[in-house]
């Protein structure tokens, strides 16, 4: 029988060891609080109460810095999950490994909870947003503990924000990705605002550096497994192909975020935004937070997409973004819709010329939209035209 | 019964033979994928009665997390 995830992220916790002048957690960090294993137990028996058994979950461990929160605490959660939760689940944790041990390690190892880090490029790049306190960049510390999980074969996966500096350099941050062959990578434009301010990479020169990167990587004979490039394709092949939050029509039925103390928000781009926040699950039970007008005027965000996006030949490919990338209004589109567009053309038109010719002859093509012709394809190299 | 064993692009079919053949590493990894993931999918849908699901037979995925959990 198939199943439909649904993804919790918990926001352990908005502190960290390492002060990132990009993080998005930082404007909350003043109040900061970790997660209970009690507050986490009663929200996550609310959760897998609610939903319909078909629904597989899929806890994500973020932070701030989730390993904040010590050993013991994961040993609960980890014992809860197994004795007590009804539906099937699976466990993954986002952290930047300095804080990592042998407790851990064996702890994720026996729960089967999957480890994402973040790397933003060779030293150079990696050090000029992601130091610790005092000012010393992160990159010696998280280089050894990958290591650590290299020698004992343990699979993860590496997120790469690409900021003002590395967009400049994408032969050489391709040189980095060429480092670690196995290991899936995200690669990720900074992007924060603070204080009313954007901090953010020039979508433009985003989707140029994504062209760049892409051309080593298709012409590469032994190429990294770059994710980003592999769910453009895939909702190029086919719009139901991807299923990255970024691209959904509405990813609250797909996602939430609870955060330390039980309030519900839909992404945890959201987290200390009254406004955004569905309800507290201390308070309330998981079917009013699903039924909350909040919920229910985000949802909308895809029809407000379909006038937005109108006439564009990519509208169904990514619905406007994700609204975490908008500035105020959530009805607006992604701040890189450029880079989307860039980035979708050249792969579209890449695509083409690599290996598939667009079918012109359909009966009914004079009537088909732009963006079904996009899925027309038919292999060249390979199939008599 | 469509032949599982052909990849439908809508109009064109491909076979995994001809997708071995191409070229890019990385791309004929992703048709692979996209291949097999096909196939499954259509099995499903014949011999299943929760058809209705199977298009969500995939985990969603989080890009401010390097891992997606259950992949």
């Amino acid at each position: 029988m198939g199943r439909q995830s649904f993804t919790i992220i918990i926001q352990t916790t908005s502190s960290c060891n390492l002060n990132c002048s990009y993080c998005y957690c930082q404007e909350n960090r003043d109040n900061s609080n970790n997660v209970t294993f009690e507050t986490f137990r009663t929200c996550l028996s609310k959760i897998d109460d609610f939903l319909d058994t078909h629904y597989e979950i899929c806890i994500l461990f973020h932070g701030g810095e989730p390993l904040l929160l010590g050993v013991q605490f994961y040993e609960h959660v980890f014992k809860f999950l197994k004795e007590d939760l009804r539906h099937s689940y699976h466990t993954g944790i986002q952290t930047n490994l300095t804080l990592l041990n042998e407790q851990f390690i064996q702890l994720f190892q026996e729960n089967n909870c999957r480890i994402g880090t973040s790397l933003d490029g060779h030293e150079s790049y990696h050090n000029f947003h992601r130091k610790f306190g005092n000012g010393k960049g992160s990159y010696e510390n998280v280089i050894e503990k990958i290591k650590v999980l290299q020698e004992k074969g343990i699979r993860y996966g590496i997120v790469s924000v690409i900021n003002d500096y590395s967009v400049q350099s994408p032969t050489e941050f391709y040189s980095f990705l060429k480092e670690h062959p196995n290991t899936p990578f995200r690669l990720n434009p900074m992007f924060v605002v603070k204080n009313g301010r954007i901090y953010a990479v020039n979508p433009e020169t985003f989707g140029e550096f994504l062209i760049r990167v892409y051309d080593l990587w298709i012409a590469d004979e032994q190429p990294p497994k770059i994710e980003t490039f592999e769910e453009i394709i895939k909702k190029l092949l086919d719009k139901n192909g991807s299923t990255v939050c970024t691209f959904l029509p509405d990813c609250t039925q797909a996602f939430v975020t609870l955060d330390w103390n039980g309030d519900v928000y839909p992404c945890c781009h959201f987290v200390g935004k009254s406004e955004f926040c569905y309800g507290n699950l201390l308070e309330s039970t998981f079917s009013q937070i699903a039924s909350t007008n909040i919920r229910s005027r985000i949802s909308q965000r895809a029809v407000e997409a379909e006038k937005l996006c109108r006439g564009c030949d990519f509208h169904e490919i990514c619905f406007a973004g994700c609204m975490a990338n908008t500035l105020i209004d959530i009805n607006l589109k992604d701040y890189f819709c450029n880079s989307y567009k860039i980035i979708f053309k050249y792969i579209n038109n890449s695509l083409e010329e690599l290996l598939i010719k667009r079918v012109t002859t359909t009966p009914n093509a004079a009537q088909t939209d732009k963006s079904q012709m996009l899925m027309h394809f038919v292999c060249a190299d390979t199939v008599e035209p | 019964m469509k032949d599982e064993k052909k990849l439908t692009l809508l109009s064109r079919e491909l076979t995994l033979e001809d997708i071995e053949n191409v070229k890019s590493p990385a791309l004929r990894e992703i048709l692979k994928e996209h291949f097999l993931q096909q196939s499954d999918e259509l099995k499903h849908k014949e011999h299943s009665k929760y058809s209705e699901y199977s298009k969500y037979d995939k985990y969603s995925r989080f890009p401010y997390c390097g891992i997606t959990p259950g992949d």
